[in-house]
């Protein structure tokens, strides 16, 4: 099976921390084997639908050799190896993923607020038209608003910080997190909102599902 | 607390620490556990020190005790069974 798997630098899985072999010009790399037959020792990959939970520095096209076992967004195979790296990941996908990801939460908190009839602070984020505005106007909003209002503009602030500070990862996680506050509470906006993430980082980075 | 199969929060993390360092989590949950490390820095680094301490703790034996250590430590163990927090 053809799938997708995010490394740390230098092709080493993030978790286990073991390195996978690079292809080379005749082709995938060699294949690397399960540890032993528990599925929490195989070895992992996900669906492009999943991609976003596994954020990590550099994206590889994976092939899994059967059995294989369907986790909680992954997929567990009994080896895999290495395909092609998906160097656009790299090129700045990371940062620019997180950017649109903090677009789609700021644009759900102006529709959850405007549901509210919220539109004076529904008005002022939809008016921001890059994130240093953003920010700001969070920051203003969470300061001196309360209710949904504060916690969306909070979420939306610290999703604009984390980006500052280079974190993609976490800032789309907080942009994820956000969809929770803005359907007032229902957890299962964080997962729908994840895949949605999902999908928008697999068109923007050429993927086939 | 809410128990959402896609997320995990930094308290649940730190609980489950010590399960996850020594392999004997269900996967379900090693997975949430890893999804929260992938955008988690703090949680990696905690991770990554308590696997440090496990690691150095398990080359102590009971013979690399400082003379009293024993001792001292079953005072502030009992004391603590007692509820007064191992005070002497």
């Amino acid at each position: 099976m053809i799938a997708y798997k995010f490394m740390s630098a230098g092709a080493v899985a993030p978790f286990t921390r073991r390195p996978w072999q690079l292809p080379g010009p005749s082709g995938a790399g060699a294949w690397l084997d399960a540890l032993d037959d528990r599925p929490e020792h195989g070895v992992h990959a996900c669906r492009v639908r999943d991609l976003s939970f596994w954020l990590e520095s550099e994206l590889w096209r994976v092939e899994l050799h059967d059995p294989l076992h369907e986790g909680q967004r992954q997929i567990i195979g009994s080896r895999g190896r290495l395909l092609e790296r998906v160097s656009r990941w790299e090129e700045d996908g990371a940062r620019s993923f997180a950017e649109a990801c903090a677009w789609r939460a700021r644009d759900r908190a102006v529709a959850a607020l405007h549901r509210e009839a919220l539109d004076d602070e529904d008005a002022l984020l939809a008016g921001c038209s890059s994130l240093s505005d953003l920010r700001s106007v969070s920051n203003g909003i969470a300061a001196r608003s309360g209710g949904l209002p504060a916690a969306l503009a909070g979420y939306l602030a610290e999703t604009v910080d984390f980006l500052f500070d280079g974190d993609a990862a976490c800032s789309a996680y907080i942009s994820a997190r956000s969809a929770v506050v803005a359907e007032r509470g229902d957890e299962d906006a964080f997962g729908a909102e994840r895949e949605a993430q999902s999908w928008m980082l697999a068109e923007r980075l050429g993927l086939s599902p | 607390m809410i128990v959402n199969p896609d997320d995990l929060s930094c308290k649940e993390l730190v609980e489950l620490v010590t399960d996850y360092a020594e392999d004997t989590m269900p996967v379900s949950v090693r997975t949430r556990f890893e999804m929260h490390l992938s955008y988690c820095k703090p949680c990696r680094t905690y991770l990554a020190q308590m696997c440090q301490t496990i690691r150095l703790a398990g080359r102590l034996s009971e013979k690399a005790l400082p003379a009293g250590a024993k001792g001292a430590l079953l005072a502030a163990f009992r004391g603590w069974h007692r509820g007064d927090g191992g005070q002497r």
